[in-house]
């Protein structure tokens, strides 16, 4: 696994194209074309090393044209949970691409909090390097307006007895779109793999949009993988039960969004890290719904 | 206390409830019967305001005020309760942050203060334990994978607290054993005082021997088609209600 070549964002030629399978709801030319001239761009690239246990609270934000790349490598027993918030302002393009080299018996857990933005993509490649390696995604998405996120990753199970497990759920309003992108490629040979993904989302009004594409490709005989998506609207008999016990529709709306959301956040290790990723839930979803905080 | 004039409600243009009148005096308690679709559940859903039961004529009434032009969370805060015959399973959201978040949304509706975390815990252990209710499961998912019975106790922990007006109970009977039921009625008739009316929907006589009721009403095809004192119940266990059919007229 390498680090490839950063995107030229002021080389029309290097943008992906809507032919590539992997971009095929994600227009990044159109969204930079449409910047015009006079932006702000910017490119960041990163080698992180974990060696031990680490927790970490990560947030991408800003404006303007960005990309970040970031190379994490977990040495064989290490241990890393991080959360990463991104939440950028509404006008700005994103692009961020996480590889991610697992040795034996490392253990890696990211919880994504993400607002979408103009155009913000987060694409995550993960390879297991050796057997029993552990890798957790999981993610909540929350857009509105005209935003959109995309979250494409790729899981590669190489070694035997490796586990992933990935949870994503969304809840999209307006006239927003989410993109979730998933692969599971588990190899030849890589037996006793555990690999499981599932993805779920809510949209809260007609206008709101989401593409989804799960995939599994098993090439190994002995392994257990799921994957799964649903997209709904919020449950309206959970809904009249909360009204009907005394809450207004914004209230119940929100307890509901809440307890859909939260258990995203049952993964990260450092308590008060996960104290503040509820808090961050619960101030989005009460934006969404106009509630006084 | 509760007053509903020939209220006629459908379900996507189909009437289920035709022309019912019925009357409940503060304090007392009235039991509405009848065959499977007569209507008993569709009363209690229109009267709380569920989503697409349409009132198309007729008046409903709570303490004076038409209840018919409220949001179903101000019938909640004016003091209409509505225990499901089915208690919802709400994963996520744990029962004693769903019945905190409840007090307080009625309380605001009404421009009173919220109760504070000390006070609710105080109020909720005292009631858990006369309905043997165990306080590590109110820390669990709003009935999820509580049993029948649970669910039902539950749901009197939830009036006991809210302290309702006007409680309607659909089948609360369905799905208990007899020691639930006792433990359940004994938690209703606690809630029972001169300022408060309930109106208790069943198809059996047995709920009605532990929570006595002053009158009967027996409901067929959207109406109420007879009214009579506790004794009616007792002739519906022997006869059914074959003589309050059409067919029998």
């Amino acid at each position: 696994m390498s680090m490839v070549s950063p995107i030229d964002f002021q080389n029309p030629d290097t943008y992906p194209g809507q032919h590539d399978e992997e971009w095929k709801y994600t227009n990044l030319g159109h969204a930079l074309i449409s910047l015009g001239d006079d932006y702000k761009f910017a490119t960041h690239q990163d080698i992180t090393q974990i060696q031990d246990t680490q927790v970490q609270w990560r947030e991408y934000g800003g404006g303007g044209a960005s990309q970040s790349q970031e190379t994490i490598e977990l040495a064989e027993g290490a241990h890393l949970s991080r959360v990463l918030v991104f939440d950028p302002k509404h006008d700005s393009i994103s692009l961020n691409q996480i590889w991610v080299s697992l040795k034996p018996k490392s253990h890696l857990q990211l919880v994504i909090l993400a607002t979408g933005s103009q155009l913000s993509r987060l694409e995550i490649v993960v390879d297991h390097q050796g057997e029993g390696g552990v890798c957790e995604i999981n993610c909540a998405y929350i857009l509105n307006n005209k935003s959109h996120f995309d979250l494409t990753t790729r899981v590669n199970h190489k070694f035997g007895h490796g586990i992933t497990k990935q949870a994503i759920k969304g809840l999209v309003k307006d006239q927003a779109l989410g993109v979730f992108q998933g692969r599971l490629i588990v190899s030849k040979g890589a037996d006793g793999t555990d690999a499981r993904m599932h993805h779920q989302a809510l949209l809260l009004n007609d206008g709101a949009k989401v593409r989804a594409k799960p995939e599994l490709e098993i090439y190994a005989d002995d392994v257990a993988c799921a994957h799964g998506n649903t997209v709904g609207t919020l449950d309206e008999m959970a809904l009249f039960f909360c009204q009907a016990r005394g809450m207004n529709e914004a209230v119940a709306k929100n307890l509901l969004m809440q307890a859909f959301l939260v258990p995203i956040c049952d993964s990260i290790l450092d308590e008060g890290h996960k104290d503040k990723a509820i808090q961050w839930l619960n101030d989005k979803t009460a934006t969404l719904l106009g509630l006084e905080r | 206390m509760l007053n509903i004039d020939n209220l006629h409600v459908s379900i996507q243009d189909k009437p289920l409830l035709k022309g019912l009148s019925l009357y409940i005096p503060k304090g007392e308690v009235h039991a509405l019967m009848g065959p499977n679709g007569a209507g008993k559940s569709t009363l209690g859903y229109a009267l709380a305001g569920r989503p697409h039961y349409e009132v198309t004529s007729g008046q409903a009434s709570l303490k004076g005020q038409d209840l018919l032009t409220l949001a179903a969370h101000e019938r909640a805060a004016l003091g209409l309760y509505l225990s499901f015959q089915y208690p919802l399973e709400i994963p996520g959201v744990p029962a004693l942050t769903f019945i905190r978040t409840a007090m307080n949304a009625q309380r605001r509706s009404r421009s009173e203060s919220e109760i504070s975390a000390t006070e609710f815990l105080k109020s909720v252990k005292v009631l858990s334990k006369s309905l043997k209710l165990d306080m590590d499961m109110l820390k669990r998912p709003l009935n999820v994978g509580f049993s029948g019975g649970e669910k039902k106790r539950l749901e009197v922990l939830q009036m006991a607290l809210l302290q309702p007006d006007f409680l309607i109970l659909d089948e609360t009977d369905s799905g208990l054993d007899v020691d639930a039921l006792k433990t359940v009625s004994e938690g209703v008739n606690a809630l029972r005082s001169p300022d408060r009316s309930l109106l208790v929907i069943t198809h059996y006589q047995r709920l009605l021997d532990y929570i006595r009721p002053d009158r009967v009403h027996i409901l067929v095809d959207g109406k109420i088609v007879h009214s009579a004192g506790p004794e009616l119940a007792l002739e519906v266990e022997a006869d059914g209600y074959a003589s309050f059919t059409p067919e029998a007229a």
